[in-house]
């Protein structure tokens, strides 16, 4: 099939990203950042990508929306989105989906905003750009948009600068604009880090609610377990660049198969009597210049012997569409 | 508990603040810490909890010292900072400590590692010149630093291990308090784990008071014997860590509680999102602060203030209508 006639035909996943590589080329030597990453998000699905800082889960993100710079480099692999190969069309053709068919929002609602464009403008800027050329309408449509995702006095907010706004209004605004044209692909990056736990609870009740309503997917990019356990039909566990662990989120939080799982949900203070010493993960994320060969964990297992330091793990599967990548997974 | 006296005491501090006073416009007032009180025994972890902009860190700034308040007295060994003279106060400051939330803007990035940590030393005149290095290096191996790792440069470090020269450096004058503004938010979930163990572990070394700033409430949970929960400058629940848990007297607890995701943590907190979002403490409503958002607000909240007032032993709420809400099978 050739790039420019996509398959539309509803069984195939809306995003499938194909042995992903993405690499930075430092001074130093090249740092692997994503290491063979396959995901798919089916349509109306939710997907969660979870893992620390450092995982390369904003890398896979971006590099998605084609939004990498140098020194960031993708090496190999595809992501079709509706049958198109989005690493192979023009840059021409990528700003024709970006923000209409696949949006974005941002962790960082505070820098994300452009400080000195009114909030209804940057709003009105996209749908100018995919939908229409009337200002009228666009304004009309922005204005109906910044009621929908809870903003009051929508009017004479739309005439505010950002500074104007509180962390959980900017994030609204954002939500709003990448919502616009009725994405097809949501990819929210860490979404409510940023925010208080009260205002966290709306937004991701927000976007739950508008998903619902377009039937749109969202790839949900969090470092925040609680979160992918209340939002997420399946998750991407990821450490070091690889997935290690994919599966349904009730399977994979109920039972964890890989250590780096196991030992994460066992960190969390919830899980332990208050008070008490908790289980740590020994060692320090390890850094993607090690991965040349073996299983990128092993340096912190305690399950691990001379052959995880030398095969390197693939993903298996362990039925009911739970996948790890360790042969010692039972 | 009546015949000992707290290391640190709160009585019923107030601190305000003008904002945007020009020539041109009359400046606001913000209440960011309204007449509170609070008490940390020798040895006890207390947690405050609350989300930004409800003055959780004036109230540390205050607690240190930093800050005076405007009105009500700190009281550090049962005397009044403001009546402290130079000396004691010298001691006071050795005597409190502080663990900041960010680990990259509160190391300086010019000094290495153990000057950082030998600097509060030299200020006291702890011990002789020539034995600091190895009081630091004792230090540096407490928290889980090697000997090596004494001439490197703050930006060498990853963010847990930043966060842990922070705790030496507080360590080195030997407090009995330590303040730890957000000590956790800026970590990963493996490094929050091992620095929540190395807080455990060195409180039970050194019989350390903590005072535990976190909007997080399984942190505090973990953490913490008593807690405190703050709304706009004003403590509204506070209770032995579980009986919070178990058994909150406040609607603002309930909301915070039932707003941790995937949180299994609170089996009675309901799930309902707050209506509308925290108001700026420039325009704190009247009445009762969380009456706009609380589900339960009835005409009385918007007119009178609830005080805080005991409603078990040891349990204090500051909501007109806790008894109903909460306790009906005692109604």
């Amino acid at each position: 099939m050739s790039p420019s006639t996509p398959d539309l035909s509803l069984s195939t996943p809306l995003l499938s990203v194909n042995n992903l590589s993405v690499v930075f080329n430092l001074p130093f030597g090249t740092l692997k950042a994503v290491d063979s990453l396959s995901i798919t998000v089916n349509r109306g699905e939710t997907v969660a990508i979870a893992g620390e800082s450092g995982c390369g889960k904003t890398v896979t993100a971006f590099s998605i929306m084609r939004l990498l710079r140098s020194p960031a480099e993708i090496t190999g692999g595809e992501v079709f989105f509706n049958g198109v190969n989005l690493l192979a069309i023009s840059e021409e053709e990528m700003r024709k989906l970006r923000g209409d068919s696949i949006s974005m929002v941002f962790q960082e609602p505070m820098t994300s905003l452009n400080p000195v464009l009114k909030i209804g403008f940057q709003i009105v800027e996209g749908l100018m750009t995919h939908w229409t050329k009337d200002y009228h309408l666009a304004e009309k449509e922005a204005l109906n948009l910044l009621s929908q995702v809870g903003i009051p006095l929508a009017k004479e907010r739309f005439n505010a600068y950002p500074h104007q706004l509180s962390g959980g209004m900017k994030q609204r605004v954002m939500i709003a604009m990448a919502l616009a044209c009725r994405p097809q692909l949501l990819i929210a990056d860490e979404p409510t880090t940023a925010l208080d736990v009260t205002v966290q609870a709306g937004v991701l009740e927000l976007i739950d609610r508008l998903k619902r309503e377009s039937g749109m997917s969202l790839l949900l990019i969090t470092h925040n377990l609680g979160i992918v356990e209340e939002r997420a039909d399946r998750i991407v566990i990821m450490y070091a660049g690889r997935a290690v662990e994919t599966g349904p989120t009730t399977l994979v939080m109920k039972s964890p198969l890989h250590p780096y799982t196991q030992g994460l949900l066992a960190s969390l203070p919830q899980n332990s009597q208050p008070g008490s010493r908790l289980p740590t993960i020994s060692g320090n994320l390890a850094s993607g210049r090690h991965l040349e060969q073996g299983c990128c964990f092993a340096d912190r297992c305690l399950l691990a012997d001379s052959e995880c330091k030398t095969d390197h793990q693939h993903l298996r599967d362990m039925g009911q569409g739970h996948h790890v990548a360790c042969w010692r997974a039972k | 508990m009546s015949l000992t006296i707290p290391t640190l005491q709160a009585v019923d501090i107030t601190k305000s603040f003008t904002t945007g006073s020009t020539p041109l416009m009359k400046g606001k007032t913000v209440t960011a810490v309204d007449r509170i009180n609070l008490t940390l025994f020798a040895g006890e972890t207390v947690g405050i909890a609350g989300e930004s902009g409800c003055g959780k860190s004036t109230l540390a700034k205050l607690l240190m010292g930093l800050t005076p308040p405007d009105s009500g007295e700190i009281l550090f060994n049962g005397n009044g900072l403001s009546t402290l003279d130079s000396d004691q106060r010298t001691k006071f400051r050795k005597t409190v400590q502080m663990i900041f939330q960010d680990p990259f803007s509160s190391l300086n990035p010019r000094m290495r590692t153990g000057e950082i940590i030998r600097e509060p030393m030299i200020i006291h005149k702890l011990w002789p010149t020539e034995q600091q290095r190895e009081k630091v290096i004792e230090l540096m191996a407490m928290v889980g630093l090697s000997r090596g790792q004494y001439d490197r440069y703050p930006h060498e470090f990853s963010g847990g291990q930043r966060q842990r020269i922070g705790i030496a450096r507080a360590l080195a004058v030997a407090p009995s308090v330590v303040i730890a503004d957000e000590p956790l938010s800026a970590l990963d979930i493996s490094i929050q784990a091992q620095i929540i163990n190395l807080l455990l572990d060195l409180q039970g070394s050194f019989n350390l008071a903590y005072l535990v700033i976190s909007h997080d409430l399984s942190v505090i949970r973990h953490l913490s014997n008593r807690v405190l929960v703050m709304y706009l400058g004003k403590i509204v629940e506070e209770a032995p860590t579980e009986a919070i848990y178990s058994g909150f007297l406040h609607p603002y607890t309930e909301a915070l509680l039932a707003a941790i995701p995937g949180s299994k943590l609170v089996p009675g907190a309901t799930k309902t999102a707050l209506a509308e979002e925290q108001p700026s403490s420039l325009a704190i409503p009247s009445g009762c602060a969380f009456h706009p958002r609380c589900p339960y607000a009835q005409e009385l909240c918007r007119e009178v203030t609830p005080p805080l007032v005991e409603i078990e032993p040891g349990h204090k709420a500051a909501c007109h209508f806790s008894a109903g809400i909460y306790r009906k099978d005692s109604m």
